[in-house]
């Protein structure tokens, strides 16, 4: 009797589970939406990416050649070191760095068309030093070495000579 | 020859999204229908499966051992469903589940139709915890071990879900059933 009752149950949960098994189409738009959504952002972050290669490629242009005519490190003389930077977008841009103990309220750059720049008298030595731009983006300067800096940031490297 | 589950989802952490397509139309079918049988309705069926489809694509670095990825893709899936469980409480809308519920393997003839229905009612009557483990494990065919690392729980504990599922079902369904 057992036996016969085990067999029912087994059959009668074995058709439960066939029936659960059974495809549904239920979910074949939401797979759908899934996977265009998905290809819409691939091919946003592509053109992104193109963007702003575009735009780096632009920006080592331009500083190839004003840099190369204004700048006169990272060997510089100590009668007056330029400090220029490409920065058509900005409202600010300071010069911070080991000669200014970082402070960033000694050494504005003026605007001069799409560069900012100031000319600083600089003892032989080397210096480390960033751009803030608008206050809060800090830039190493483009036609310098990078330094190592503990903190993560952006940061350049000059040395000045006699 | 098919290339494991594992090659495609090493593609698309390299950012191949054909690759996770095809990943997707693998077990697309088992998904669709843990959602939709676990949650009885189509709306929700349907929203929880989009969620987890695209969380799973943005988080699949996060994938570590790709030759579990159904699993890992489980996982998300059932917590997207636990997710729309308590927010929305378990109770199935009727209604939409009638519609929502398609046999296509065998176009339903009105007794197999009549028998269907009578296992979304006997299902509905089960506990959350108690349907969840009984899917995963009689109709997706996880093993006890994989369903603890998706679901959280206890292998015991899970093994008791699924055995007082099967004693409700039965309870529940013996009566209608004609076999």
């Amino acid at each position: 009797m057992d036996e016969e009752m085990d067999a029912s149950n087994e059959a009668l949960l074995r058709d439960i589970v066939g029936s659960l098994r059974a495809p549904v189409s239920v979910g074949d738009g939401a797979v759908e939406r899934a996977m265009a959504q998905l290809r819409r952002e691939a091919l946003a972050v592509r053109r992104w990416r193109q963007t702003v290669l575009t735009a780096g490629i632009a920006a080592a242009l331009v500083l190839a050649f004003f840099g190369a005519r204004r700048l006169r490190h990272p060997l510089a003389p100590n009668n007056g070191v330029t400090f220029a930077l490409a920065a058509p977008a900005a409202s600010r841009v300071v010069l911070i760095g080991d000669f200014n103990d970082w402070n960033p309220e000694a050494n504005p750059l003026r605007r001069d068309e799409r560069h900012w720049s100031v000319t600083l008298s600089l003892k032989p030595g080397r210096y480390r030093y960033s751009y803030v731009v608008d206050g809060s983006s800090w830039q190493a300067d483009p036609g310098t070495p990078l330094a190592e800096d503990d903190f993560g940031t952006p940061t350049s490297v000059i040395t000045v000579v006699n | 020859m098919r290339v494991p589950d594992a090659n495609l989802v090493r593609r698309t952490q390299d950012g191949n999204l054909d690759a996770y397509a095809e990943l997707i139309a693998r077990h697309r079918s088992g998904l669709q229908r843990y959602a939709l049988h676990l949650l009885g309705n189509r709306e929700d069926a349907e929203e929880a499966l989009q969620d987890s489809l695209l969380r799973a694509y943005r988080s699949i670095r996060r994938c570590e051992h790709p030759e579990r990825f159904r699993s890992w893709l489980a996982r998300i899936l059932v917590n997207r469903c636990r997710t729309r469980l308590s927010r929305n409480g378990s109770v199935v809308r009727d209604s939409e589940r009638d519609s929502a519920l398609d046999n296509a393997a065998a176009p339903p003839a009105t007794e197999q139709a009549a028998w269907g229905e009578e296992i979304q009612r006997a299902l509905r009557v089960l506990a959350p915890d108690q349907r969840e483990a009984f899917l995963l494990h009689h109709v997706e065919e996880f093993s006890y071990d994989e369903m603890a690392e998706l679901t959280g729980a206890s292998v015991p504990a899970l093994k008791m879900r699924v055995s007082r599922a099967c004693e409700r079902l039965r309870a529940e369904l013996r009566e209608v059933y004609h076999g």
